[in-house]
């Protein structure tokens, strides 16, 4: 409990300031001037019980309403142990940036009533003191003279010096903006004739330069015993600033509204298209959750082509799972395909949707991953691709016979050397065949069957050469590049060595490709029977074919080059891979070279290239080498372990 | 044909011309038996290397072989020996007219009988054969 001197002492200096904080216990937690201070709780309990209740009100409303700067209308305190009361103001500043909304109060004495009136100049000044604290300006109106106190900082505040105003009202009449000047007179004339309790206005003063101010005009009338009023006090604040930003923020938020209201329009706009494209597309769009998250890949919305697609309509589709619309047998690989949409962003998948029958729908997927703000979603749209794929396999099929028809064709050029390799070994046999009549031992019979079945073996064996190259449709798979081409000599090469072409394979590294390799010996078989007919043609001597294997980290290269004189250079560089364009002129079929080309590009993804050389053509076929098992194979080897092939 | 009718090739040397050795190892089987002597060559430049050193009765030769072919030598032979015998073995008949200078052709695969006759012809009508 604070002593009463102390408390005298506060009120002796005419205004005081505390600090506390609305929110929290009731104690001051700070101080500011000089003052002496009861604790808030202490300082409550002084205030009249019916005045209390008011201050309390007044305080909570206008903190929750955010109000900054704020004035409380004076309330009484009675001092402990004493008869006497006092009027007090208080003016709030909520101080911005503070803890807690820390809360500045300002306290003033505004009378003592202890029987008798305090002198007039006394309470000027101490009610000029408290305004110069708050930085208003101050004035003070004898109704009975008619004469006005106008403080300096009022007339500061209009941005004159203290002699410049004169002690009149019209002193500040003249400055009221004519238009505020009727709202402002009737206010004040009300409060004057006692309709309110307090005169509060605000209007705009003229300043010196000219400009105008928005001033807040707070006042209020002593009246005598019969109510007359003979004195009145007031406050103006400079409220420009808050004016000012109140009309920017009128119009800032005009202008959001309008900007609102016009993004509106335009999403309208923009939705009512999407939607005409969503649903106007003849492609199948849903758009659905991604599994994840304890999430399921729920539909959000799908398009009337998927309704139709499906023969489901929307509301069965609704939260249904997007991989259920798929084959159970297809849903693995569905699901494998979303979660890489997770890294990659997009992709394409191709699958098996079911109809409400449980026919298969073969669609082609594009998928766009997107942000929801409850998780990852995508943006699939399928495309019906029953009559593609029917197309796309019967031109399979197509190509598939052509190729297998050039084989056959190749089997005319191969028949001469299938004969003559089994001419060989038949010519074995009979002899041997010849040696039974006069053997006169088992050991000499013995010799008879072992060349005998010494051939057996070789015609075996070469039969399943010729089996291996004109079978057709093997699955594809990592072979030797190499391979391909000592595999095709030991067919070819007794038919070349009759017409006195020496073919000489180099395998200077060994590399492995993807695809059949029957189709690789096929395309060099068009190419090596390209020159071998170049050669007889041409009569060139001296007839050498020469294919070379070299590769890099990750292409492998089979060069084919010959001694035949070359390609005329009009089919150069690539009017040879065309169909019906032959090397041979009207004899050439024009078909062996495009399958090559067919074979390499789009059945094996290499390229096919051929210029001339010195001497004679060269083909290089590229093909991409494949990580595998037998990688290791491909790698270059050093001489003793190659293959001698 | 009878085989004991080849009994006169006693006095004969026959050199036999094929790169594949099971063939090379039947004829002279079939043949030591029957001739004096039987000399075997794996081509065409073995054969006239042997034929340079000494000349035999006759020279049965297949066609396709490494070094020297079978038409090369019978080219060779004719030009510097025009009256030794040369029989040639071949797998096609077509390819026979490319040896038209041979004193027999036998077309692939060949029957014993087919070489004792083909010896036996060539030799009688060279007088070199007195049955």
């Amino acid at each position: 409990m604070v002593e009463w001197g102390a408390l005298d002492k506060l009120f002796d200096s005419d205004y005081s300031l505390f600090v506390w904080r609305p929110e929290s216990d009731s104690s001051i937690p700070d101080r500011l001037g000089g003052s002496l201070l009861p604790d808030l709780q202490a300082w409550e309990e002084w205030i009249l019980p019916e005045d209390r209740t008011r201050r309390k009100a007044a305080l909570t409303k206008h903190l929750n309403s955010r109000t900054r700067r704020f004035k409380l209308e004076p309330y009484r305190i009675r001092l402990p142990d004493s008869e006497q009361t006092l009027t007090v103001g208080e003016i709030c500043y909520v101080l911005a940036g503070s803890p807690e909304g820390q809360v500045l109060s300002l306290l003033s004495h505004v009378t003592l009533h202890s029987g008798e009136n305090g002198s007039e100049d006394n309470s000027r000044e101490r009610l000029e003191l408290a305004a110069r604290a708050t930085g208003d300006g101050f004035w003070d109106w004898n109704l009975r003279t008619g004469e006005v106190f106008f403080s300096r900082q009022w007339k500061e505040m209009l941005g004159y010096s203290d002699e410049e105003i004169g002690n009149t009202l019209e002193e500040w009449r003249s400055r009221v903006h004519p238009d505020d000047l009727p709202g402002t007179m009737a206010s004040l004339q009300n409060h004057i004739k006692g309709n309110t309790d307090y005169y509060v206005n605000e209007h705009r003063l003229r300043n010196k330069a000219g400009g105008y101010l928005w001033v807040l005009d707070r006042g209020r009338a002593s009246r005598d015993e019969k109510g007359k009023p003979y004195r009145m006090v007031g406050f103006h604040t400079d409220i420009t600033s808050h004016r000012e930003l109140e009309e920017g923020l009128r119009a800032f938020s005009q202008m959001l509204e309008e900007r609102v209201t016009e993004r509106t329009l335009e999403l309208r706009r923009q939705l009512s298209k999407f939607q005409l494209l969503f649903n106007g597309s003849k492609d199948g769009f849903f758009i659905h959750y991604l599994k994840g998250e304890g999430r399921e890949d729920t539909l959000i919305e799908v398009n009337d082509a998927a309704c139709q697609m499906l023969g489901q309509s929307r509301e069965e589709l609704a939260d249904r799972s997007f991989s259920q619309l798929f084959q159970e047998e297809d849903r693995e690989d569905l699901q494998a395909f979303l979660e890489q949409i997770k890294t990659q962003g997009s992709g394409i998948y191709r699958g098996r949707m079911k109809s409400t029958e449980g026919h298969a729908i073969h669609i082609e997927l594009n998928a766009q991953m997107f942000q929801l703000a409850n998780g990852e979603a995508c943006f699939s749209s399928a495309r019906d691709i029953t009559d593609r794929l029917s197309l796309e396999e019967k031109n399979q099929a197509n190509e598939q016979m052509l190729i297998q028809q050039s084989r056959m064709a190749a089997m005319g050029e191969m028949i001469g050397a299938i004969a003559h390799q089994w001419k060989q070994p038949l010519n074995a046999i009979s002899l041997a065949a010849g040696m039974i009549p006069d053997a006169c031992d088992a050991e000499e019979l013995k010799e008879t069957e072992d060349i005998i079945l010494n051939q057996v073996d070789f015609l075996s064996r070469t039969i399943s050469e010729f089996r291996d190259f004109f079978r057709p449709n093997r699955e594809k798979q990592v072979f030797l590049a190499c391979e391909s081409a000592a595999g095709l000599m030991k067919i070819l090469g007794p038919v070349l060595q009759r017409e006195g072409i020496e073919v000489r394979i180099h395998p200077h590294e060994h590399f492995s490709v993807f695809g059949r390799p029957n189709e690789l010996q096929q395309v060099l078989l068009n190419i090596v029977v390209n020159a071998r007919d170049a050669f007889v043609e041409r009569g060139i001597s001296g007839r050498q074919v020469q294919v070379y294997h070299e590769n890099d980290s990750r292409t492998g290269t089979i060069r084919i080059l010959d001694n035949a004189g070359g390609i005329q250079e009009d089919l150069l560089p690539d009017r040879l891979f065309q169909a019906n364009v032959s090397t041979k002129g009207e004899k050439g079929t024009g078909i062996g070279l495009s399958l090559a080309r067919t074979i390499i590009e789009d059945r094996m993804g290499g390229t096919i290239r051929v210029r001339n050389a010195d001497a004679g053509a060269e083909f290089t076929i590229s093909l991409p080498l494949v990580e595998s098992e037998t990688e290791a194979k491909g790698k270059p080897m050093n001489k003793d372990q190659r293959n001698p092939l | 044909m009878n085989e004991q009718e080849l009994g006169p090739l006693k006095e004969t040397i026959i050199l036999f011309v094929d790169d594949e050795p099971h063939t090379r190892r039947a004829v002279e089987r079939m043949l030591s038996s029957r001739c004096k002597e039987v000399w075997l060559a794996e081509h065409g430049q073995a054969a006239w290397e042997i034929i340079e050193g000494q000349t035999p009765d006759l020279v049965i030769t297949d066609i396709e072989m490494p070094v020297m072919n079978g038409l090369q030598l019978l080219r060779k032979i004719k030009e510097t020996y025009p009256d030794e015998p040369v029989v040639i073995m071949t797998a096609f008949e077509d390819e026979a007219h490319a040896a038209h200078d041979a004193d027999a052709i036998l077309i692939k695969p060949v029957h014993r009988q087919e070489l004792f006759a083909a010896l036996m012809n060539v030799l009688q009508s060279r007088g070199m054969y007195h049955g």
